[in-house]
């Protein structure tokens, strides 16, 4: 290692005494004084550093800002497509008492932790706020359904079941037509099941959740596992109508993706009952 | 001269981006270690007592003026500290990540104990609150990040024995 030569006891000493004057002087200023030295001072030398300071802390709010507001974007999106979910029932002449949609808000989660693998199944979540977590509540990507909340560790963290997992069977509504089916994953594919073969579905169909609650059973006991109405799901991408079979076979592609979250939302609100009114 | 590079580098390195990026990321409740005394630390104990008081006379005035109503304050603190710490140069034992931290912890503690008394002009009624809730707290945090960053520096050929 090279080395310098290091100043001399006497000068580290009047060096010493020369910076404590100095800091003297500046304290002893009258106010205004010392506030005008400042700024001129601090225009020059530390305004850059405040630059480069507040960018630091804005790249760590950013991120918790953008999530706050993808959760608000999304709920507009979902209630916009509440509304006019309404006015097709109305159109069609549907009961003014079904449930027409979700009223709440989307609570921003961060994805912790994820099962290694192609077709993951569960997910990790935590919330910077404690929540009031609900089994089976469901859980969104800014882009559609995810899962569902399946095991509540704290109130911060909470375990997510994914669509992929085979447990899970939503209740869908094709959106054009108000057809009813069950979502499931069968074989690295999400099929819609329980579609007569004679109905009419087409290849780009938007699936959402109907809002039919299932009932999962755990062991000896049985739960109802809430959806409201109104989720964005999936696309239809295919279309088959076997002669043998009752039903239609349907191929869905889901909205969401599975392996490349960061933040999620989850649904908590209540479904919004049709009164005749508009909502 | 690469020596003094890397000190200056690894210094200004731990005031900069420990004080704009770790430091909010890395509080508790308010409580975050003081980057800047840590950075004057190690300079101190690497250069000596001539850079030390240079060196927290610049960092403190570089703090004051964002406070101008007590301008000078951080610069007469720091340069005290920077010029206190450069003496203990040689006189420590090094290695021990134990006396890094004490150090550190005290370091922070005498500065901002100095700076309370001025800011509170020496009223035991607002001293003592800043004292406990924040000084304390804030040394204690600061002696436990100083301890991983001197034993970085020690191995990165920054902190050096008496020449």
């Amino acid at each position: 290692m090279s080395r310098y030569s290091q100043p001399s006891r006497r000068v580290e000493v009047l060096t010493f005494l020369l910076c404590l004057a100095m800091s003297l002087s500046l304290l002893f200023l009258p106010m205004e004084v010392r506030i005008s030295v400042a700024d001129r001072i601090s225009s020059v030398v530390t305004d850059p550093y405040h630059r480069v300071r507040n960018f630091g802390e804005d790249v760590f709010q950013v991120r918790r800002q953008n999530a706050e507001l993808q959760s608000h974007l999304s709920a507009l999106e979902l209630q916009l497509a509440s509304r006019e979910r309404y006015e097709r029932d109305q159109v069609r002449h549907v009961a003014s008492d079904q449930e027409f949609g979700w009223e709440g808000r989307l609570w921003p989660c961060e994805v912790v932790a994820r099962e290694r693998g192609r077709y993951a199944q569960m997910i990790k979540i935590r919330s910077d706020l404690p929540l009031d977590w609900q089994m089976y509540q469901p859980v969104m990507t800014p882009r559609g359904l995810l899962g569902r909340i399946r095991l509540i560790t704290s109130p911060h963290t909470a375990w997510v079941e994914l669509l992929a997992a085979p447990e899970v069977a939503i209740g869908c509504e094709i959106e054009r037509t108000g057809l009813l089916g069950i979502l499931r994953a069968s074989g690295g594919k999400y099929v819609l099941d329980m579609v007569g073969r004679d109905e009419n579905v087409q290849i780009g169909d938007h699936l959402v959740t109907s809002g039919i609650a299932e009932v999962v059973e755990v062991g000896e006991e049985e739960h109802l596992a809430m959806m409201p109405r109104g989720l964005p799901v999936g696309q239809v991408t295919a279309v088959t109508s076997p002669l043998e079979e009752l039903f239609k076979k349907i191929t869905v592609q889901p909205y969401a993706e599975f392996d490349i979250n960061e933040r999620v939302f989850v649904v908590s609100g209540r479904p919004v009952q049709g009164s005749g009114s508009r909502p | 001269m690469r020596v003094f590079l890397r000190t200056t580098i690894g210094w200004m390195l731990v005031a900069l981006v420990g004080d704009t990026l770790v430091a909010p990321a890395i509080s508790i409740a308010g409580i975050a270690p003081d980057f800047t005394v840590i950075a004057l630390v190690i300079l101190a104990l690497a250069e000596g007592s001539y850079a030390g008081c240079v060196g927290g006379f610049v960092i403190g005035l570089v703090q004051d003026l964002a406070n101008p109503e007590f301008l000078g304050l951080l610069a007469l603190c720091k340069t005290g500290l920077g010029f206190t710490v450069g003496r203990l140069r040689g006189h420590l034992l090094y290695g021990i990540p134990v006396v890094e931290g004490v150090v550190v912890a005290l370091a922070v503690m005498v500065h901002d104990t100095l700076y309370e008394l001025v800011r509170t002009q020496m009223s035991s009624e607002a001293f003592l609150p800043a004292f406990l809730f924040r000084v304390l707290p804030i040394s204690l945090y600061s002696g436990l990040v100083g301890i991983p960053l001197l034993r970085v520096a020690d191995l990165v050929g920054i902190l050096r024995r008496e020449d």
